[in-house]
């Protein structure tokens, strides 16, 4: 039976709803397509997250090697370490407050110090090759040390080809976030024995690992002269490479650890008493990070000395969580330093330091290099300054106070009856009052004022700190920290890079 | 699973759920394809485009209207995307023909083969035009805008499609009465 349709309806009829069967290799090329796409996805996501975690490592790691550059403060991670790390704390904290020229930890303990030197220099063998490699060598030569059943993953992390040194130390931190269950705690500690060795042997003056801290946010080893008398040698420089690059594994592994224990033991998340006031005193030593000086361009290659001094103060601080808290305060801060390898004279004003604001206005003490008056009257376009004899070695002492409010991160990389944080933040620093005196045996006499000072200035701190908990509510602390100066001089021609480092000691009351 | 859950977990990127998606609703799509493609192979080419770019854009479905209404439009614009690039829809002189009064065939229980072969055939401006007016149902209006031509283009090469199938169909009804 033959039926006239319009032929719209003819498809329609047929077409319109009908069902067809694709061959199977459409989905399999869909599948192919959509996994690789998979993968380009995750990778990036993944990346921007180890930058983070990057960034995040590089600042602690700036604030850690201050911390471990000097001391042998390895992070304890169990506790049966507490009590070496105290007493090793003690020995530290007395040698910053030292003057610096001495490195008297190497005198401290000279066991360890033959065994460390012994494990070193068979380090140091390893390491000339390459510095970049040596990092990943020493962390595998870290991580075979340790027993097999924690750290095979470890291992296997941290020998994957490294392109980049931090991605590959944080790849390993990220997996080892991932992967590490099992502490095997004895293990550990023979772990960080050895690295405590060898880093209570590199005791390297402060300030090395300090000024790369501060110029770079970025390990890096660099030269300067600080007037110190160390056992300075290539070896020692070779040596601080080392010591840096174990103690970014040792953070590593201090913080991934005690992130385990953590997990393991369920510990109460919830602080109580988040505040605490803290009223503390310390020394503070001054001084700067590069040759210039702040009164005087011609007094740029004068020996200079930083002087001991002292901060007082009070923190007011914030538990933001179990480890972390924040915390601000107010303190005063007195600084000062001298400026030796001058000749003093009588003149006129006109004739005298122009970075001084003078307090007599006609004839004020003249201040010169040495050898500029060689004892005769000198006719200047200034003025006429004539020679004056002085007892003793005439020096110029620049004093100067600062009220300080800082603005710091605290983060508790032990939280028991013995912390250890790691300190870091900003200061913002008003400016004292300030003299600059000449002295010169039994003579003493006040010039003025700077007027190259900034009235505001701030400061970046790092530094670590260790406290005992007597109670709940009240904590002793000893906090080294270093500060560095961002804008002291009101003259950007200055070539004068102020630092101080103080020794915070004080009793945290918590509420 | 529900087409919900399906869709959810598409939207998370589980590999079960996808295939369980294509499985649901791939006779549907490639039978679209076949009716905008030229032919089987190029039909399949589409469908795997289309159902990649449903499976990457799953996230922007939002729930608003029909699910499957969203992945056949997903699936149309695919091909047409395709003729873009080959510029098909490139102006052609053509003159403009008429829509002829009524075309009616006798309808010899053509097989559905053969049908879709003959549109199939059409030349590729025809037979979309052809498909989306009588088989999906699209207006004029639509269709001129979608391919970028006037709505009296898109009558006329109704028209023309149409002619050609008639054509064809009555070939064919030919040939089949004589045996």
């Amino acid at each position: 039976m033959k039926e006239k349709k319009h032929i719209d309806q003819l498809f329609k009829e047929r077409l319109k709803n009908f069902e067809a069967t694709p061959s199977p290799k459409v989905w399999d090329y869909i599948q192919a397509k959509i996994k690789a796409e998979e993968k380009n996805r995750k990778v990036i996501p993944l990346w921007i997250k180890l930058g983070g975690v990057a960034a995040l490592l590089a600042l602690m790691l700036t604030v850690g090697n201050s911390i471990f550059g000097p001391t042998n403060n390895t992070p304890a991670i169990t506790e049966e370490k507490t009590d070496v790390n105290s007493q090793n704390s003690e020995t530290n904290t007395i040698n910053i407050e030292n003057d610096i020229k001495k490195v008297e930890v190497v005198s401290e303990d000279k066991n360890l110090i033959e065994d460390a030197n012994e494990n070193s220099s068979y380090k140091n063998e390893d390491i000339k090759k390459n510095s970049k490699n040596s990092e990943t060598e020493i962390a595998y030569e870290n991580d075979a040390k340790n027993t097999s059943d924690k750290n095979e993953s470890n291992s296997e992390n941290i020998i994957k080809s490294p392109e980049k040194q931090t991605s590959n130390v944080n790849e390993a931190v990220a997996e080892n976030k991932v992967k590490n269950n099992n502490s095997d705690l004895p293990s550990n500690t023979k772990n960080t024995d050895d690295e405590s060795l060898i880093i209570k042997e590199n005791a390297i003056p402060v300030p090395n690992n300090k000024e790369a801290v501060v110029e770079n946010e970025v390990i890096d080893e660099k030269k300067f002269d600080v007037p110190t008398t160390t056992l300075e040698t290539d070896k020692k420089e070779t040596e601080v490479a080392v010591t840096e690059e174990t103690n970014k594994r040792s953070i590593f592994d201090a913080i991934d650890e005690t992130n385990e224990e953590e997990a393991i033991v369920a510990i109460n998340n919830k602080p109580d008493n988040r505040w605490g006031i803290t009223p503390y005193v310390g020394p503070v030593y001054y001084n700067s990070l590069s040759e210039g000086s702040s009164i005087d361009p011609s007094f740029s290659d004068n020996p200079k000395s930083g002087d001991l001094n002292i901060t007082y103060g009070v923190h007011v601080s914030y538990n933001l969580n179990n480890r972390l808290s924040v915390r601000s305060g107010l303190s005063n801060v007195n600084l000062s330093y001298s400026t030796t390898g001058i000749e003093l004279g009588n003149g006129p004003v006109s004739a005298a330091l122009k970075s001084i604001d003078y307090r007599k206005k006609d004839n004020v003490v003249i201040t010169v290099d040495k050898g500029h008056l060689n004892n005769q009257i000198q006719e200047g376009e200034f003025g006429t300054i004539t020679p004056k004899s002085t007892s003793g070695e005439p020096s110029l002492n620049q004093k100067i106070s600062y009220y300080e409010i800082p603005l710091e991160l605290k983060y508790a990389l032990l939280n028991k009856k013995f912390g250890v944080n790691l300190i870091g933040g900003f200061s913002t620093l008003f400016l004292g009052e300030n003299e600059i005196i000449v002295a010169a045996g039994g003579f003493n006499e006040t010039l003025g004022e700077a007027n190259n000072l900034s009235t505001l200035s701030f400061t970046t701190n790092i530094g670590f700190g260790l406290n005992y908990s007597f109670s709940k509510k009240l904590m002793f602390n000893i906090e080294p920290m270093f500060k560095y100066q961002l804008n002291p001089y009101t003259d950007s021609s200055v070539d004068f890079k102020p630092y101080y480092i103080g020794v915070y000691t004080g009793l945290s009351f918590k509420f | 699973m529900t087409l919900e859950e399906l869709i959810l977990n598409c939207k998370k990127n589980d590999l079960k759920a996808q295939e369980e998606l294509y499985k649901k609703f791939s006779g549907t799509l490639f039978s679209i394809c076949l009716k905008y493609s030229r032919n089987y192979h190029e039909a399949e080419d589409n469908l795997q485009d289309a159902f990649i770019t449903i499976l990457k854009s799953i996230a922007q479905f939002k729930g608003k209207g029909s699910f499957e209404g969203w992945m056949k439009r997903i699936t149309v614009n695919t091909v047409l995307q395709k003729y873009r690039k080959q510029r098909v829809f490139n102006l052609s002189n053509e003159e403009q023909i008429e829509e002829e009064a009524e075309i009616e065939i006798e309808d010899t229980n053509i097989p559905l083969d053969f049908l879709l072969k003959i549109v199939q055939e059409l030349p590729d401006r025809y037979r979309l035009v052809f498909t989306m007016y009588v088989l999906d149902g699209h207006p004029h209006k639509e269709i001129s805008e979608e391919m970028k031509i006037s709505v009296g283009t898109s009558k006329s090469n109704l028209a023309r499609a149409r002619k050609i199938l008639q054509t064809k169909i009555e070939n064919y009804n030919r040939e089949n009465d004589s045996q």
